[in-house]
């Protein structure tokens, strides 16, 4: 099955290429990694598109749990059930269906995980920002990923038998994950652009030429920005929101004022402020080489 | 198959830890691309077997030896007029000396070895009780290191080989030349200690592979006795700190749950009907604790300071209010640094902090000066109740100044006291020590401080992990 992403404004590599076929032909999931803001999740959001799949989207965070991903059973809904019950003529046998009744997947609230899963239909399962959960919810996730199954005590065990379903899981290295998840994932990992895709990106977003003198000089001074040790280095997003800006105030070239005054757009700490205050010209001159 | 483990198997040699799954994923992979693509089969096998990005340079450097030989048209396949010429002149020079000197090589005999090697070479024959420079040195080292590559034809392989003819015999190569590396680091290790006696320069310290550094043993040895370098045991370090801080962060958020909360229970099952389907507990508030480490990097604690700052940098996935001061006669604050994504990179913003210090650098510790810097640096901030201080140090005031029957900077321990939750002192020095010449352990004692020995890292780490966590 040949993807592609650019149909869906995604500028891929080759690595990302291989690494999606390969997922799709041996079914398994893939943990991508990488520094904020490189397009992680954007990944799974184009491959979706691409395939005209469904996107199912889990966002992690400290705390989130089984029930909020799988599901969990609505007790208001199975406690009307019961009384709705009890005014029916009295039945000894009633008891005992309801009981069987109640917790059955009619009063079941089904949450991403659990629709992915059971679902006929070809799905992207995207699981973000994996490194913010906690280390009992990556250790549910291993049954789920390995086995591609997951179990509910009062329903049983769900397999996944649709084929086409893709796990994409993309973590920031906040936290280390375990090595039994990273052993059933293939792995990518997502670096910061190079010069010549950072351009297509942005061309692709804002519609600059690629030959734009305007484009050109923000993806060098980006890549420039990068290779400093800043407290943080702009992201893809930050560039395209430069550049969007920069049209937006009709420029069509960088100079050391529009440097001065939007450079808060791409720099969000004031010491990274700080440390290029009196750098603006240097930057410019390299913008040109 | 064969392909597939001969390949993994080299991977292994250079310690990626790849299981079983991953092999027979790599398989499949390999299986599906083909090896047609040498690029394809790259991004494949790398996505299938690696898990970690740190371990992409080892495994780029494995499958460029192994897979060099694919995508070669018939004619680069065929050995050329060099390559026979080379594996001729090779194999006549391969002479009964070198045989000899390398069978005693491997059979760990090497003080044989090198008296062989020294009797059949001019240059080096007559020497007996040492070698008079480094010059003869290196020269011994390189007929040792020739004797075993020509008696191995190790040479051959690497320079005289086509490249199909390489691919076959990668696995050997990649093998022999593991164990090889392995037997020249303790060769030249135990010349160095028996035959550089006698020569003028200075010895060269010879560092212990990463690998012979086990994370138990570190751990729990006596600190002043541990001798990694920093580059060996700074992973383990932040491996441990990552573990630590995972354990405490899941105390923590056990610790909010407080008692049953009967009225709240109540009224949030009234939607049930009144039957108790959802609990809920009293949420205890607790308060993030604020730490301030006061990091001695002064000549006598400087050997442990790298480590508590790779600590603290650890930590603060613990506690997100620390702040990191170092201090050697003046003090400077580092909690910048801590905001890097990489521990290298925090240690070079580290460095870069110390560019401005309020005084000039005298490199001896001068707590008087350094804790009366710290009150300037923390004037916009100041202590309170909530702030616990925690001292890396060894309490050696070596050029504070006395005051009637104590040190001036033992006034300022006390203001620290006293206008904070407390001062923890953790002095890695032995006790017998304490008190002894310039150390001024007693007076912080007296004035409210609490002074702990630290003898191992484990000890360390238990201080700084589970501060202020409610148990």
């Amino acid at each position: 099955m040949n993807v592609d992403l650019s149909s869906h404004n995604y500028i891929s590599t080759p690595e990302i290429d291989i690494t999606i076929k390969l997922a799709l032909n041996l079914n398994r999931p893939i943990l991508i990694e990488g520094p904020a803001g490189t397009g992680k999740t954007s990944i799974a959001i184009s491959l979706a598109n691409a395939l005209q799949w469904s996107l199912y989207r889990i966002q992690c965070y400290e705390g989130i749990t089984v029930e909020s991903v799988i599901g969990e059973f609505d007790y208001r809904r199975q406690l009307l059930h019961i009384e709705l019950e009890r005014q029916k003529p009295h039945n000894p046998m009633n008891v005992e269906m309801d009981l069987e009744n109640i917790f059955s997947r009619d009063f079941f609230i089904e949450r991403p995980l659990f629709l992915s899963f059971i679902s006929d239909q070809p799905n992207v399962l995207l699981i973000d920002e994996i490194d913010k959960s906690d280390e009992e919810f990556e250790a549910f996730l291993l049954e789920a990923l390995g086995e591609r199954q997951i179990s509910i005590p009062e329903l049983g065990t769900f397999k996944a038998d649709n084929q086409d379903q893709i796990v994409i899981l993309t973590s920031n290295s906040s936290r280390d994950l375990s090595e039994p998840l990273r052993r059933r994932c293939l792995y990518l990992y997502v670096d910061f652009p190079t010069l010549e895709r950072e351009k297509d990106i942005l061309s692709v977003h804002t519609g600059l030429p690629l030959d734009s003198p305007l484009l050109i000089s923000i993806t060098k001074i980006v890549q420039h920005l990068r290779s400093l040790d800043l407290r943080k280095v702009p992201s893809i997003a930050e560039t395209i929101d430069w550049a969007n800006s920069l049209i937006h105030l009709s420029k069509t070239q960088v100079d050391e004022q529009v440097l001065k005054d939007t450079l808060p757009v791409l720099l969000k700490y004031q010491e990274d402020l700080l440390l290029l205050k009196n750098k603006h010209s240097e930057l410019i001159r390299l913008s040109k080489l | 198959m064969s392909v597939i483990l001969n390949f993994v198997e080299s991977l292994r040699f250079f310690g990626l830890p790849i299981s079983p799954s991953e092999t027979i994923t790599a398989q499949q992979v390999y299986e599906y691309l083909g090896a047609v693509n040498k690029q394809k089969l790259h991004i494949g096998l790398r996505a299938a077997i690696l898990k970690r990005h740190e371990d992409f340079t080892i495994f780029d450097m494995c499958f460029n030896q192994f897979f060099s030989a694919t995508n070669l048209t018939e004619k680069q396949k065929q050995p050329t007029p060099e390559s026979e010429q080379f594996l001729k002149t090779m194999n006549r020079s391969t002479n009964s000396n070198d045989t000899i000197i390398a069978e005693l090589l491997v059979n760990n005999q090497i003080s044989e070895a090198v008296q062989t090697a020294m009797m059949v070479t001019p240059s080096g024959g007559g020497t007996t009780g040492g070698l008079s420079t480094d010059q003869e040195l290196r020269d011994l080292q390189q007929r040792l290191t020739r004797a075993l590559y020509r008696t191995f034809n190790l040479e051959v392989p690497i320079r005289g080989l086509t490249p199909v003819q390489r691919m076959e015999i990668n696995v050997e190569i990649i093998r022999i030349g593991f164990n090889l590396q392995q037997l020249f680091t303790s060769i030249n290790s135990r010349i160095d200690d028996k035959y550089r006696k006698n020569t003028t320069e200075e010895k060269k310290v010879i560092e212990k592979p990463e690998d012979l550094y086990q994370l138990d043993q570190f751990l729990i040895q006596d600190l002043a006795t541990v001798s990694a370098t920093m580059a060996n045991i700074k992973e383990h370090l932040l491996e441990i700190g990552k573990k630590l801080a995972s354990r405490e962060r899941r105390r923590r958020r056990r610790a909010k749950h407080g008692k049953l909360d009967f009225r709240r229970t109540i009224r949030k099952n009234l939607k049930n009907n009144g039957i108790m389907l959802e609990l809920v507990q009293k949420h205890k508030r607790i308060e993030d604790p604020e730490i301030i480490i006061l990091n001695d990097v002064s000549g006598s604690t400087r050997w442990i300071a790298d480590w508590f700052f790779v600590i603290c940098y650890t930590a603060q996935q613990v506690y997100k209010k620390i702040r990191v001061f170092e201090f050697d006669n003046t003090m400077v604050e580092v909690s910048a640094a801590l905001d890097r994504k990489t521990i290298d990179r925090a240690m070079k913003e580290r460095t870069k902090c110390w560019e401005r210090p309020l005084r000039k650098r005298r490199i001896h510790s001068d707590y008087q000066d350094s804790l009366d810097d710290f009150f300037t640096l923390i004037k916009h901030r100041p202590l309170n109740k909530r702030t616990t201080i925690l001292i890396l140090g060894d309490c050696r005031d070596f050029e504070g100044m006395w005051k009637h029957d104590h040190p001036i900077s033992s006034e300022f321990v006390q203001k620290m006291v006293n206008n904070s939750k407390g001062v923890i002192i953790l002095n890695p020095e032995s006790k017998p020590l304490w008190d002894a010449g310039d150390s001024v352990v007693k007076y912080y004692q007296q004035v409210g401080a609490q002074v702990y020995h630290v003898a191992t890292l484990q000890d360390l780490l238990n201080f700084v992990f589970q501060l202020n966590v409610p148990k």
